[in-house]
């Protein structure tokens, strides 16, 4: 099992996901962040996502 | 009334904080009156007639499309906004800074992250959190409907982990001193909060600050975690953590009152599970019973106001004699600030208008108006309180949370997009038996860079449509923030006062003031002084 | 092997040849001398299969001038009347081993490039490139558009035909290859920027424009249409990609997207191991930088074959080469780094040939896998040139676009039909 990484008493580094003023006001405090400009994914129907799945 | 033009941009998606900065951005422009770009849904349709520059293609204009909104002193202004909005809307979104598209990429350039801050679109939450979870890396989960199920999902396997699901929903938490997503400037210091209402973190990790303490770790879990549906996991482990957490020194929860079976669960895990003192913060009219073994060691309190200085009480006794002071305002010294006030109300002024942003900022006044035995309709109404038929229209006293859903859809949360309550201020202003106005400007990280600033020219307006009515408006501001919040703490109570209006310590005191106003100071003594004892103070006190 | 196994042996040995082709320029022919049976009630177009009655209005205007072109109609409304009744038969150049830009329309009479992919031995085509603005290529058939095209056939056909002799003869033809990779390291990216590929390729050229002995004014109007066209080479970067991608088309189980291409209507894929069936879906309409004059609402929805550059790994997924492209296309230096970055999650490998200095050198995105971009849900982003959406006025601006992601869900359904899971 993964170890939960620390995050009391360290230095924060954030990755956020989602709205970009949220990765603004991170950088604007100095702490270490990168954004991702997440798309969601279109739906695909369950029996197409097995098949994707067994092909990756 | 000057021209107005409006555009639809069909099936054109933008993200509605962006969208808000274009339409202020537009406003720039000479000769513009006014600029609306946004989302065709009912709301903004709505504000859109409120504004004046609804039109039938507006009208048309389905959720999925976009529609740009101007009105211009002249033609000339009008095309040449519309001709910026549309070179705004075109700009490819986070030009010149670094973006990755997926979660791996993004863990690549940054492979020690110890916390993802995430808000997409609920539905999706689970499915990204997962990916950060997996690595142990601990998640904020800052989106709205995420499926229960999902919840409980992520809940249950970081819970076994050790790692932390702050929300989901959760507007706020504070992390070695770092604001994120919503949350201000606090201190560090001695005081761990866990909290599943995110405006309530925000009031009490900011007070702890103002009274001259500070926070280890401010976690919010969401309003999800103390029903029976999660079981207060997020909460036990949270307290866990910071009981393990040297830096901390008092347990600090802020909460609804969990559901029967996860409040009692929640006790027998701070009783086992904990040493350090604690103050149980389960807002509103609710009676916690301690268990046995945590009698002496646990204080509870019932609004953010007495949480907060109970907080302060359990690590340093001094700080908290001096700050009740500045806090919790003796009745006397409050009358006699307020007197000059309701002097100036003609006799027929006499409701309440509560003009919230603050989902727990609203649900403490409801409880505290309750307490004062002043009827009430609302939103968001607490049992027993009357349900406001048309949340867009205030009647007698009325205390609306502008954060709900139905102000909220297709657009950013008024505190970060201050034009709803704008309008809504004007709208009170015109009703001769409104007394006062009630409003939280809450400052910090992700708010509005200045929420007082944006409603300066809406509160003078209210006052002088007050004034050609031969009446005098009350307004009551409370600025939840601390000095070091990007907005300016001072400055922004200092533009507040400039306009003649109230600035209460606490939401608590603001909630009590208006009520004071309205009611000519007539408020019995008995009640006054039950209200003293159970909402500025701790009910039950450890030691 | 299971099914799994067989694809990723099929999508190696897919890029494998699409980087391991050689495409290399050798001749220019008429159309009808090359492409057997093409006769003169035939008319080949960019994109997808399509008929007259659902064709956009720069395709429209293309037809209706390459009639006229071929001295089948002697008026435009004559024209229309002849594509109407349903005597002309219109296919894809992608189904004959072309790719020709924006309508793409090729007819008998009209010269093309030959590449001859010296590895694989295949051939590709395109079509001769007239510049910006009022082309034939974008709809427009004035005048001024067919007089061009009269010069290109009775002037620069021979000039280059007797060019291309000289190099056959030196060095068996001009390698286009070579041209790309140095343009990548020149501030090209082969779709919408050719401003350096154009002058590697005339240095080249020139030495045997003057082998061949043409009379000096010829020479000259040869020379300084080449120069003053900074899309001159397009078309055969085009062909040089056609041939590259028919390299790694028809490789059973690959997965990896062989044809990449729209006609004003449709966009159309194709998938190496599906062969020439095609997955349609309406072309969504690019947005960009507008020429003075014209604006978002002018444009036509996305057409041409040239997103073959990018189904070849270079192009619009080159962009990180290529900063200054952004003066053209829009958006911001970031995002054509960004998309370049994004466009390695959905392709098979990077480039061996191909690379972008600015990244370290890495290859460039190449062979676009249809379980990629499902399972991110990015599609393919290109930038592209923008037609008007009325016949006869021609290219008004230039943008980005992405590929409706139901072309690459369709046929990932037809590829579980096809080989079972």
């Amino acid at each position: 099992m993964v170890e939960p990484r620390k995050l009391f008493n360290t230095e924060v580094k954030v990755v956020n996901v989602g709205l970009r003023i949220f990765y603004e006001d991170l950088k604007k405090q100095g702490v270490k962040v990168v954004h991702v400009n997440y798309q969601p994914r279109p739906k695909l129907e369950k029996e197409l996502e097995s098949k994707l799945s067994e092909l990756l | 009334m000057g021209y107005v033009k409006t555009v639809v941009e069909k099936n054109l998606v933008r993200d509605s904080l962006v969208l808000m900065k274009i339409s202020e951005d537009l406003k720039k422009i000479p000769g513009v009156e006014e600029a609306l770009v946004a989302m065709g849904t009912e709301t903004n349709k709505k504000l859109a007639m409120d504004l004046g520059v609804f039109t039938p293609d507006v009208e048309k204009a389905s959720e999925g499309d976009l529609f740009i909104a101007i009105r211009a002193s002249s033609q000339e202004a009008l095309e040449k906004a519309i001709a910026a909005a549309r070179e705004m809307l075109s700009k490819p979104a986070g030009a010149g800074e670094a973006e990755f598209y997926d979660v791996d990429m993004a863990l690549a350039a940054l492979p020690d992250a110890n916390l993802a801050l995430i808000s997409v679109p609920g539905e999706y939450a689970k499915e990204v959190a997962m990916k950060f979870l997996e690595r142990g890396i601990h998640v904020h989960v800052f989106s709205d409907h995420v499926p229960k199920e999902d919840e409980v999902e992520m809940k249950k396997y970081a819970f076994e982990r050790g790692l932390l699901v702050l929300g989901p929903g959760a507007g706020t938490s504070i992390i070695n001193g770092v604001a994120i997503a919503f949350a201000n400037a606090v201190r560090r210091g001695p005081i761990g909060i866990v909290a599943s209402a995110g405006t309530g973190l925000q009031e009490v990790s900011s007070l702890i600050h103002n009274l001259g303490s500070g926070v280890s770790q401010g976690l919010g879990v969401g309003g999800g975690d103390v029903k029976n549906y999660v079981g207060g996991l997020m909460m036990k482990l949270g307290l866990k953590l910071l009981d393990r957490d040297e830096e901390t020194k008092v347990l600090t929860i802020v909460a609804k009152p969990p559901e029967k079976e996860t409040l009692e669960s929640i006790l027998q895990y701070v009783e086992k599970e904990t040493r350090k003192p604690i103050v149980f913060g389960f807002m509103g009219k609710f009676t916690l019973s301690l268990p046995k073994g945590l009698v002496g060691r646990a204080s509870a309190a019932r609004s953010l106001h007495a949480t907060a200085l109970e907080a302060v009480r359990l690590v340093d006794e001094e700080l908290y004699e001096r700050g009740k002071e500045k806090l919790t305002i003796q009745y006397e010294k409050l009358l006699s600030m307020l007197q000059p006030y309701w002097e100036e109300l003609s006799p027929k002024q006499k409701y309440i208008r509560g003009l919230f942003t603050g989902g727990t900022l609203t649900s403490e006044a409801l409880t505290l108006l309750d307490e004062l035995k002043i009827e009430l309709y609302s939103n968001a109404p607490l049992p027993g309180q009357k349900q406001l038929p048309d949340p867009f229209r205030s009647v007698g006293n009325t205390i609306v949370d502008l954060g709900e859903e139905e102000f909220t859809a297709g657009r950013a949360h008024p505190m970060i997009d201050p034009t709803i309550r704008r309008l809504r201020l004007i709208e009170e202003a015109k009703d001769p038996e409104v007394a006062v106005v009630l409003m939280d400007f809450v400052l910090g990280y992700g708010s509005h860079v200045d929420p007082v600033g944006a409603h300066l020219p809406a509160i003078k307006e209210a006052q002088k449509i007050a004034e050609a009515d031969g009446r005098k408006l009350v307004i009551i501001g409370y600025v939840l923030g601390v000095s070091g919040d990007p907005q300016g703490y001072e400055s922004q109570i200092e533009k507040l006062r400039s306009v003649g209006a109230i600035v209460p310590p606490t939401n608590a005191v603001g909630v009590l003031s208006a009520a004071v106003v309205a009611s000519r100071g007539q408020i019995s003594r008995d009640i006054v002084d039950k209200f003293y004892k159970e909402y500025f103070e701790a009910y039950i006190k450890a030691r | 092997m299971s099914l799994k196994e067989l694809i990723e042996e099929a999508n190696k040995k897919a890029v494998e040849n699409m980087m391991e082709a050689e495409p290399v320029l050798v001749d220019v022919k008429l159309a009808k001398d090359f492409i057997p049976g093409f006769k003169s009630d035939m008319i080949l177009h960019a994109g997808p299969p399509i008929t007259w009655e659902r064709m956009s209005g720069p395709l429209k205007g293309a037809v209706i001038g390459a009639l006229m072109y071929e001295g089948l109609a002697d008026t435009p409304e004559q024209a229309e009347k002849i594509a109407s009744r349903g005597d002309i038969v219109f296919k894809p150049n992608h189904e004959f081993g072309g790719a020709c830009p924006m309508a793409g329309v090729v007819t008998p009479n009209m010269p093309i490039y030959i590449i001859h992919d010296k590895k694989f031995g295949n051939y590709a085509y395109s079509n001769f490139n007239e510049g910006i603005g009022k082309v034939l290529r974008y709809g427009a058939y004035d005048k001024e558009v067919m007089d061009r095209l009269k010069w290109m056939h009775d002037e620069l056909f021979p000039a280059l035909k007797a060019a291309l002799h000289e190099a056959v003869k030196d060095k068996g033809g001009i390698a286009i290859k070579p041209l790309i990779a140095q343009g990548l390291h020149m501030g090209d990216e082969g779709h919408n920027r050719y401003i350096a590929i154009t002058r590697l390729f005339l240095i080249e050229l020139i030495p045997y424009l003057i082998q061949a002995d043409l009379p000096k004014d010829v020479f000259m109007r040869v020379y300084t249409f080449a120069k003053n066209n900074n899309f001159f080479t397009l078309n055969i970067g085009m062909a040089a990609a056609k041939a590259m991608t028919m390299a790694a088309h028809n490789i059973k189980y690959s997965t990896i997207v062989s044809v990449l291409t729209r006609n004003g209507t449709d966009a159309g894929i194709w998938v190496s191991g599906l062969g020439n069936r095609w997955f349609t879906a309406p072309a969504p309409v690019p947005k960009g930088v507008f020429f003075p004059g014209f604006t978002q609402d002018d444009a036509n929805p996305d057409i041409g074959d040239s997103s073959i550059t990018e189904t070849a790994g270079f192009g619009g997924f080159a962009m990180a080469a290529a900063p200054a492209i952004v003066s053209w296309v829009g958006g911001s230096v970031q995002f054509a780094v960004e998309n370049t970055k994004k466009m390695y999650q959905i392709t098979y490998t990077k480039h061996k040939y191909f690379t972008i200095p600015y990244l370290e050198f890495q290859g460039t995105p190449t062979g676009i896998d249809i379980r990629y971009v499902l399972k991110t849900g990015i599609t393919p982003t290109i930038n592209t040139g923008i037609a008007h959406k009325k016949p006869g006025v021609g290219q008004v601006g230039a943008g980005i676009v992405s590929f409706p992601f139901e072309l690459f869900k369709d046929a990932f359904k037809a590829f579980v039909e096809t080989y079972g899971a």
